[in-house]
């Protein structure tokens, strides 16, 4: 041991010393990117998407974004304890709700007239606080090999009859299965929606998120799975059609299976560049964003602005019957939480 | 040898106690943040059935896993330090390799190549892979200290070869054994990355969930609390068995090297059997991780197309963070790790043991504690480099002092005494003498600290400002969408920096387990302590 | 109790040979010294005969069976041997009476009636039974491991150097009640030792191993008496060898002419001059041969002095008090007879 000691001595010390330096030097220089950043979007987005679209953005205007990620009720929470002291210039978000409520705590500016009229107007907030982006759809993800098509539900809240027992996976954690159950609220009422998701606790196989939900129905272990209609999009991306052994269901006849949920973006009160947010939004709503969407097999979403046809492997967006729920009839999801815990699903 | 009279000069002592005072903050962070729950709101909360199936998941997984590493570890132990085992040096090396993997990244392996490994079973299956060597390690040391003359006097006295092991040696495992189990339900409680990916639910993950739900709500902190009373209560029990076990024997004397078995013709099922360990925990990552190298990453759900800048940016931050936080777990442990070996009384035991405390604390409850810290009190930290730094550093502060101690032990107290006799002044006492003698141990110790922050994910996932990749949150963020090809490289360099760290530092540092029978006994540098509690 | 019989025995560690070809015989009832220095292969020898270690050739028997020979190894357990490790290896998770009724089986364990009698036998208070060994003396320690290998009533009991690790005070206490507790017992041992003085003491025979060979087996008086050769005279105590011309029933040599206690051929051989066959006259005179004294090593009850004669460096032991100083001319005289090695 003891020449072990003499060989690993000052030398190396010194060695310690030029690392330690080395630490500081790495640190002041990889954090940031090599664009002059400005913005600072907090996305509650899927970050594929947003990388996508900020780089287009910063090579169009030049304008550094740093994004920080999140899911959406999170960052939008963050947004909130953050308060006034918050670096967060743009909000962009999956579903309506987590947005609404910041524009009902009064966090928002109002978005450019202009950025709102690219969009039909029930895709914006009614006070004109943040601005449709995209849409993703509510569906019933199934494998054929264990269920008919015809022996599916007509209705999403046909789920938590005791027949669908073990048949049936859901992902209450995901932050995608709140809107849903807000929309349960609003179209049937709360006690309703109550028994609705006990039935469910008794019936359903409990995922994390719906990537977890829609890989087990892929490989079998269970017959089907509620999750939003890109997630099975992305599944047969990455699989490929030869592995995708499942097939998605549409809820029609404005049940509220079908739910839309509509993600958009808004631009904080207290950002320090409220030009430059507004025009990242008028970005997002734009032409060529709006056509990048839709065409780069990233999203599976649908593009808010008329006139932009969505990927083919969706369904047409004229051809969805979703329910009759506005999205201030939506609002935010604030007691979707305390519901969940009642049914014993968080 | 300690100034058992001596009392610490404030000066130190103030030094010491900063590391005491960081580690206790975010326990009382969070124990205060719990109280701000009602008591009949926070009574319905954790009353939930969920909570429940929590603990129920908790000690299940714990049992099980537990039974499993106790049987391979123990047997792998036997079989590498009690039989003439072909390569014994090679195996005693490769069975502890799990260690410097870490765990998320075994998750990852395993889930990527089948999801049906979601779940119980495939937690049961990466706890034992990554953490077996928790007890293979302490058993093989019991082994090796256990004089050989005790199974000789059994044997003579009438017991058989198998009953002499149920009857003397296993008794004398205890220790190890129950020490192991309850390290084995520490890394359980704590580990996040691996369950998360698993989409296994624990504490963790939930506590997470609760925070994904509300940034840092209250409620996450009434089960981060609960978290911490397991934790803590693991961690006491475990320092117990560590203080009354009665390793060592009872007699003086000269002992003799045990003779070791001859397997005879199992010995080549033996080796299979023992291949096939370490094919399973350490050679599974590396495959996979290869094999998912070889293949396209599908844009459509990788968040950013692996190019070679964004590798380089995610490493050199990765590295970055790692140089930094060891710089700051050592700079904390070092006052304490001198005032624990030169000084005695109540103030230098409380503050020594308060930093053992983040062994039991894991990441995502410091991780949320400092976020409200930060967010609402200290904001210009919010979302800093330097915060994130600082958590590393009382992260792992345990496993620094640890390492730090170690190594001041070999600069006693009389060296430095005879070298002032010899007209040397502090500064040369501490250049000429000190830093010979504990240098290699405080670089074993910095190695450690550095291979526990580089795999480090829970923490840099909450903490990493905004607009910062590193190796860890790039696996996390490419495996939490299935994007398993383009998690490849990223999870491929830091099981390079990972293993080539401990390489070194066992080449550099560790002496050789078996072999020489005379050494044998010493303890190692590179305890089982040293697992990074991630 | 039973005898021992140990015939061409031998055993090799890789290519050094440990035990060449070693016949032993222990009677029943008697305890066998094996003295050797170490690395001699005593405690091999206890092994083989354990059935610790496999022998490589040759056979041993223990009362009328046999336990090793080629092709045969009686499993340690199975040769119902007592054995007493250096330092006692007691289970440290047992307490002193769970350690002693070890080997006994399960009933007869539960009744624990015979822990006490052992204490006794080994002279140690009842109420040690539930203490832990740690709490022990190392020389508590001894005996309660010497019960524990009597317990089970072996036909033999091995004991592995079982003083070395003991100061001297408790040695001489704790050798005192083991040899006691033998007796007692009536057991047939083989105690292993490299204390010259503690195997003449304590064995009805002692065998001595140099270098793996068995340079002579006898009783205690013997040995010390005869020896058969220079090493066993050296091994066993303080000697003085000096060169001389062997005549039949005398010697010549540096002291002159002496008697020798037994008939040799003629030649040139060495003779044993043991230290207290010197006398030594403080004033030098008369017929003695004159010498200085060049050291003292005082003990107490006796000392030891070193002497040089011209070339000739002497040790001589005196006892009570004696008024010498170092570099005093002094006479010295032998008592013969003397014994010579041709």
């Amino acid at each position: 041991m003891s020449l072990l000691e003499h060989r690993w001595s000052r030398s190396n010390f010194a060695g310690l010393g030029v690392a330690a330096l080395a630490a500081c030097g790495l640190l002041a220089c990889t954090p940031h990117p090599a664009v002059a950043a400005t913005l600072v979007l907090y996305s509650g987005q899927h970050e594929q998407t947003v990388n996508m679209l900020v780089s287009a953005f910063e090579k169009k205007t030049g304008i550094g974004v740093k994004v920080h990620s999140g899911d959406g009720p999170e960052v939008a929470a963050q947004i909130i304890q953050e308060g006034t002291a918050s670096p967060a210039d743009v909000f962009f978000t999956e579903n309506s709700p987590e947005i609404a409520m910041l524009a009902e705590k009064g966090l928002l500016a109002k978005v450019d007239p202009s950025t709102l009229a690219e969009i039909p107007s029930k895709y914006n907030a009614p006070d004109g606080t943040w601005v449709g982006v995209l849409a993703r759809e509510n569906v019933l993800a199934y494998n054929p090999s264990m269920i008919a098509a015809s022996a599916l539900p007509a209705s999403l809240m046909d789920l938590a009859k005791p027949k669908w027992k073990g048949k049936i996976a859901i992902a209450p954690s995901d932050n995608d299965f709140l809107p849903l159950v807000n929309a349960v609220v609003v179209t049937h009422g709360k006690a309703a929606a109550l028994a609705w998701l006990k039935g469910l606790k008794a019936n359903a196989k409990i995922y994390d998120d719906d990537e977890g939900v829609v890989a087990a129905v892929n490989r079998g272990a269970v017959a089907t799975g509620i999750i939003n209609n890109y997630y099975w999009a992305r599944l047969q991306q990455e699989l490929g059609k030869a592995k995708t052994h499942s097939d998605i269901y549409h809820f029609s006849h404005g049940d509220v299976g079908g739910l839309i949920n509509i993600s958009g973006a808004g631009v904080l009160k207290t950002s320090k560049d409220p030009k430059d947010a507004q025009r990242f939004l008028a970005f997002l709503v734009s032409a060529p964003a709006q056509k990048m969407l839709a065409d780069t097999p990233v999203t599976f979403e649908y593009p808010l602005r008329p006139g932009i046809a969505p990927n083919p492997v969706l369904k047409p967006f004229n051809e969805l019957q979703p329910p009759a729920i506005s999205v201030s009839q939506l609002g935010d999801d604030a007691s979707v939480v305390t519901l969940l815990h009642e049914a014993g699903l968080l | 040898m300690r100034w058992a009279n001596a009392r610490p000069p404030l000066l130190l002592l103030g030094a010491a106690a900063v590391g005491a005072f960081l580690v206790l903050l975010p326990i009382g962070l969070t124990i205060l943040r719990a109280t701000e729950v009602s008591g009949g709101q926070a009574a319905h909360f954790l009353l939930r059935p969920l909570v429940g199936t929590l603990l129920l998941n908790t000690v299940c997984l714990t049992a099980v896993s537990s039974a499993l590493a106790i049987v391979v570890g123990t047997g792998a132990a036997w079989f590498v330090e009690r039989t003439r085992l072909p390569g014994r040096q090679a195996w005693a090396v490769l069975l502890a390799v799990p260690l410097a993997i870490p765990s998320f990244i075994t998750s990852y392996a395993w889930i990527s190549i089948s999801p049906a490994l979601e779940g119980f079973a495939g937690a049961v299956l990466v706890v034992t892979c990554a953490y077996y060597p928790l007890l293979y390690l302490p058993v093989a040391a019991s082994l090796r200290n256990l004089d050989p003359a005790l199974e000789d006097s059994a044997r003579a006295l009438g017991c058989g070869p198998v009953v002499c092991f149920v009857r003397v040696v296993l008794p004398q495992l205890h220790p190890a054994l129950l020490g192991g189990t309850l390290l084995v339900a520490l890394n359980v409680l704590t580990e996040f990355g691996a369950f998360a990916l698993l989409r296994f639910r624990t504490f963790t993950t939930e506590i997470y969930i609760e925070y994904r739900a509300s940034f840092d709500g209250a409620t996450g902190s009434l089960l981060a609390s609960i978290l911490i009373v397991l934790c803590l209560f693991c961690l006491m029990a475990e320092l117990r068995i560590r203080g009354s076990a009665r390793y060592g024997r009872i007699g003086r004397g000269v002992r003799r090297p045990a003779s070791l078995h001859e397997l005879g013709q199992i010995k080549w099922v033996v080796v299979a059997l023992l291949a096939a360990l370490v094919v399973v925990t350490t050679g599974m990552p590396l495959i996979t991780t290869l094999y998912w190298m070889t293949q396209h990453g599908a844009a459509a759900i990788t968040p950013a197309e692996v190019s070679p800048a964004l590798l380089t940016a995610a490493t050199l931050s990765s590295l970055g963070y790692g140089l930094g936080g060891t710089l700051i777990a050592m700079v904390l442990a070092i006052p304490i790790g001198f005032l624990a070996t030169r000084y005695r009384g109540r103030t230098v035991t409380l503050v020594e043991r308060t930093s053992y405390l983040t062994q039991g604390m894991p990441g995502i409850v410091i991780a949320l504690a400092m976020v409200f810290l930060t967010v609402h009190y200290l904001h210009p930290l919010y979302q800093s480099s330097a915060l994130l730094i600082l958590v590393y550093g009382i992260q792992f502060l345990s496993l620094a002092v640890v390492g730090v101690r170690a190594a001041l032990a070999h600069a006693q107290l009389g060296l430095e005494e005879a070298a002032r006799s010899l007209g040397l002044n502090v500064f040369q006492v501490a250049y000429r003498v000190m830093l010979p003698l504990a240098g290699p141990g405080l670089g074993a110790a910095a190695a450690m600290v550095f291979i526990a922050v580089v795999t480090e994910l829970t923490a840099t996932l909450l903490l990493a400002p905004i607009g910062t990749q590193t190796l860890a949150t790039q696996v996390w963020a490419d495996t939490s969408t299935l994007a398993f090809a383009a998690a490849a490289p990223y999870a491929a360099i830091m099981m390079a920096l990972s293993l080539t760290a401990s390489w070194l530092l066992a080449r550099q540092f560790g002496q050789s387990r078996v072999g020489d029978p005379a050494q044998s006994h010493q303890p190692s540098q590179i305890s089982d302590r040293t697992a990074p509690v991630a | 109790m039973i005898d021992l019989t140990v015939s061409n025995l031998k055993k090799t560690f890789g290519n050094r040979t440990i035990l060449h070809a070693i016949d032993l015989t222990v009677s029943p009832a008697h305890l066998l010294a094996v003295l050797g220095p170490s690395g001699s292969g005593k405690t091999t020898l206890l092994r083989l005969i354990c059935g610790f270690e496999r022998c490589d050739a040759g056979t041993i028997r223990i009362g009328d069976e046999v336990v090793a020979r080629p092709g045969l190894h009686m499993a340690p357990e199975r040769r119902r041997v007592g054995y007493v490790a250096q330092d006692g290896a007691l289970f440290p998770h047992l307490s002193v009476r769970e350690n002693i009724v070890f080997g006994l089986s399960r009933t007869e364990r539960r009744r624990g009636i015979r822990a006490n009698e052992l204490l006794d036998l080994v002279g140690l208070p009842q109420a040690y039974a539930d203490r832990a060994p740690y709490q022990l003396s190392g020389g508590e320690q001894q005996r309660v491991a010497l019960a524990r290998a009597l317990a089970p009533q072996p036909q033999l009991v091995l004991l592995d150097e079982p003083f070395s690790a003991l100061d001297a005070g408790l040695r001489a206490e704790t050798r005192k009640a083991i040899l006691e507790a033998l007796r007692l017992a009536k057991a047939t041992a083989i105690l292993v030792t490299h204390d010259q003085a503690e195997a003449l003491s304590l064995s009805d025979e002692v065998a001595v191993l140099l270098d793996g060979n068995l340079a002579q087996v006898a009783t205690p008086a013997t040995l010390y008496n005869k020896p058969k050769n220079a090493a066993v005279a050296r091994f066993l105590g303080e000697t003085n060898l000096i060169p001389g011309l062997i005549q039949g029933r005398s010697v010549d040599c540096a002291l002159g002419q002496l008697a020798l206690s037994s008939e040799l051929p003629a030649g040139s051989g060495e003779v044993l001059i043991r230290p207290e066959q010197i006398r030594i006259d403080p004033c030098s005179e008369g017929t003695s041969l004159p010498a200085t004294v060049t050291a003292i090593d005082y003990y107490g009850h006796d000392a030891s002095i070193s002497l040089r004669m011209s070339d000739l460096d002497l040790i001589a032991r005196v006892s009570g008090p004696l008024l010498l100083r170092v570099g005093q001319q002094v006479g010295i005289a032998i008592e013969d007879p003397v014994r010579a090695f041709g």
